[in-house]
């Protein structure tokens, strides 16, 4: 008799594990020495649905997002600088930067992580894989340090899938061509908000200058 | 005298061209991706917004405002994610060879002209579109796979079809004429159902009229029956078997022996039918086209030679059936683009394919060895960082049975067989190309990933001493500093 109530509770939890936020943040082995500034590639919102509102609610997201980690950074005292595609924007920015961005997220991707995850896989995917080495982005990036006076770059993207919202932070050192900080957040939530975004960028970054400086 | 100074003055201005002009690929020993130079973006990238394509859209005037407002704001976003995504070529031979085909079909129809923009687009997807606004996107795979101009200029008198016979405003009336009558909700599978049938009856239109377009032009309309054979085959290049070519030819060296176990009829079918399964399902089989956009290739053939047949050429005044000589090597330049965009895009599997495949045709050239080498080394890397799973995705949908059976084999291979075809393909490439800078690095790293920091040691510090301003010597010095 005793035993029920435990019974009880776990049946109760067991089914509220959907709510459950789940989270995974990776530091890997090599910590550095953060030495100069970050440049942070197109920072995106991007709400994977069919409502017809949700590209001009995920730009304004993105702004937010936009302001949250210029806030954020300026909180924490990282030297952080936001480039996103402008009018003044040049070609390379295209053949440098957003190419940059794509290949570390595909480097990431190659692994078994929640931005690769589908219905095929359970949650419980995520936590049976622990990855001992940190990705490599293919060489042919070393030059940007000498280019834009730093070797590292950050890409911060917020994917709302149905059922729940992918928060990732993802970040390469160009000089050894590896990826030095993976954040990666999966929240059984079906709405974003700004509070959610506020949220992650000021953690994200207090943990980023805890972790590497 | 007059011809003399005019073909003079052709032939100043063509050099002229390539002197000042845009970034052109050179295709022989090595090939050089193309690359633009730095400059700024195009306006064109910036300055729209919803009113002006609202301004845009051909018979958007007779669309309900709301609706004409959702079909402008969509193709704000298509057009705002594709500027943003940075997936496309400004301003190089390819698209300039485009443009001039384009010029070509719309020398007929001058007031037309300004109607349309084109871009061509990094994807590797044999299509083609065109949105309301007629913002014409080619995608690269489609150029790779097509045979002659004439084909190319079928496919894009198509796409301009569906933009001057007003398609997009049509379907979208049509369909609201038979839900107000139906009283049917917009998301029923009703709805879809007839979207879905006026899309197909809007194909069977714009191959009708693509063939008027080109009568008027110096094009051959009957390539527009084997440019949708291309659409259904998707198969680049058909004269050899690139499984065979990469088993015996690279597979098989004195470094490594492949192993029957890669190439299993079970591990081949177990990965057909996962393709199967992921790209159709039962419904699609048996009703044909009935759940497509488009309809079945084989009944827009028959119609589209049903067409021609009724069609009287001869009454139209040819100069000279065109076929320019250039489309072979501009179908060159985007096959070795297909293998850069695959390296660009991390799809390791399907650079090798591509890349496996012409060398077939170009032995010797080192951009495609290298490359070859490079994807090897990568598949190797990411199976043994994910404990010997890989994460092979598909770059294209495609029905290529030719990559399948590359793919599957790829799957196939333990970590160790992979770490070891690596090394044989790099060291091979080293040996044959002793002062090539890349071979040298991917030596190198290969080496360590395979014979541990110790042996790559040697590797590393020659790659310093011949290249003391290389491209790597960051990353060369940062691994030496880590393994000290």
């Amino acid at each position: 008799m005793r035993w029920i109530p435990i019974i009880l509770s776990l049946i109760v939890f067991s089914s509220c594990s959907r709510y459950i936020t789940i989270e995974r943040s990776e530091r890997f082995a090599n910590k550095e020495e953060l030495k100069k500034k970050i440049i942070c590639i197109d920072p995106q919102v991007r709400l994977v649905g069919f409502a017809q509102n949700d590209a001009d609610e995920a730009t304004e997201l993105e702004n937010w997002l936009i302001e949250e980690l210029e806030y954020a950074s300026r909180q924490n005292e990282i030297e952080f600088e936001v480039v996103r595609l402008t009018k003044e924007s040049k070609f390379d920015y295209y053949e440098d930067l957003l190419r940059l961005k794509k290949e570390l997220v595909q480097a990431n991707n190659s692994q078994n992580t929640p931005l690769n995850f589908n219905s095929n896989h359970g949650y419980n995917a995520i936590t049976k894989s622990v990855f001992v080495y940190p990705p490599l982005i293919a060489h042919d990036f070393v030059d940007l340090s000498k280019k834009f006076g730093t070797p590292y770059y950050s890409s911060i993207s917020i994917i709302k899938q149905p059922g729940r919202i992918l928060l990732y932070h993802l970040m390469v050192n160009t000089d050894t061509a590896e990826t030095v900080y993976r954040e990666l957040k999966a929240v059984g939530k079906s709405k974003l908000k700004k509070k959610h975004i506020s949220q992650f960028v000021y953690d994200s970054l207090t943990m980023l200058k805890a972790d590497l400086k | 005298m007059i011809s003399k100074a005019v073909n003079i003055s052709i032939l100043l201005f063509s050099l002229l061209l390539i002197c000042v002009g845009n970034s052109v690929a050179q295709i022989g020993d090595d090939y050089v991706p193309i690359r633009t130079k730095d400059s700024k973006l195009p306006n064109e990238f910036f300055n729209y917004s919803k009113a002006t394509i609202s301004a845009n859209i051909n018979g958007g005037e007779e669309l309900d405002p709301l609706k004409l407002d959702k079909l402008s704001r969509d193709i704000y976003h298509f057009r705002k994610e594709y500027t943003e995504g940075g997936n496309f070529y400004l301003n190089n031979e390819l698209t300039n060879y485009v443009q001039g085909t384009a010029n070509e079909l719309l020398a007929s129809m001058p007031n037309e002209k300004s109607n349309f923009t084109f871009y061509l687009s990094r994807s590797m997807e044999i299509n083609a579109f065109c949105m309301a606004d007629g913002t014409v996107i080619i995608n690269l795979g489609l150029i790779a796979s097509l045979d002659n101009e004439s084909q190319l200029a079928f496919i894009m008198a198509h796409e301009l079809s569906h933009y001057i016979k007003k398609h997009s405003v049509k379907d979208m009336q049509r369909t609201e004429q038979v839900l107000s009558y139906d009283n049917t909700n917009q998301g029923s599978n009703k709805s879809i159902f007839r979207r879905l049938q006026f899309s197909r009856d809007s194909e069977f239109d714009a191959d009708g009229f693509a063939i008027n377009l080109l009568a008027a032009t110096n094009f051959d309309p009957n390539e527009g029956v084997t440019a949708l054979e291309k659409l259904r085959a998707q198969d680049t290049l058909t004269d050899s078997d690139p499984t065979q070519i990469l088993l015996t030819k690279y597979f098989e060296t004195e470094y490594c022996h492949f192993d029957s176990a890669w190439i299993s009829e079970e591990a081949i079918d177990k990965m057909n039918s996962r393709e199967k399964s992921n790209r159709t399902n039962l419904l699609a089989q048996d009703f044909g086209d009935l759940l497509s956009t488009h309809p079945e290739i084989e009944k827009r053939q028959y119609a589209l030679k049903e067409i021609i047949s009724n069609f009287n050429f001869e009454d139209i005044e040819k100069t000279d059936r065109l076929e320019r000589k250039d489309f072979d090597y501009i179908k060159q330049v985007a096959q070795f683009e297909m293998v850069e965009n695959s390296m660009r895009s991390s799809y390791y599997t399907y650079a090798l394919y591509n890349a496996v495949r012409l060398l077939e045709y170009h032995p010797k050239n080192i951009y495609l060895n290298t490359t070859l080498s490079k994807s090897l080394y990568w598949i190797s890397y990411y199976k043994e960082i994910n404990s010997g799973k890989s994460e092979i995705r598909q770059p294209i949908t495609t029905n290529d049975k030719a990559f399948f059976r590359v793919k599957a084999i790829i799957e196939n291979l333990d970590v160790t067989a992979a770490k070891k075809l690596s090394y044989g393909n790099a060291k091979i490439l080293s040996d044959e190309l002793p002062s090539n800078e890349l071979t040298l690095f991917y030596m190198a790293l290969n080496t360590e990933h395979y014979l541990g920091k110790n042996a790559s040691f040697t590797y590393y510090n020659k790659y310093l001493k011949t290249y003391p301003n290389g491209q790597y010597v960051t990353f060369v010095n940062n691994r030496l500093d880590q393994m000290q």
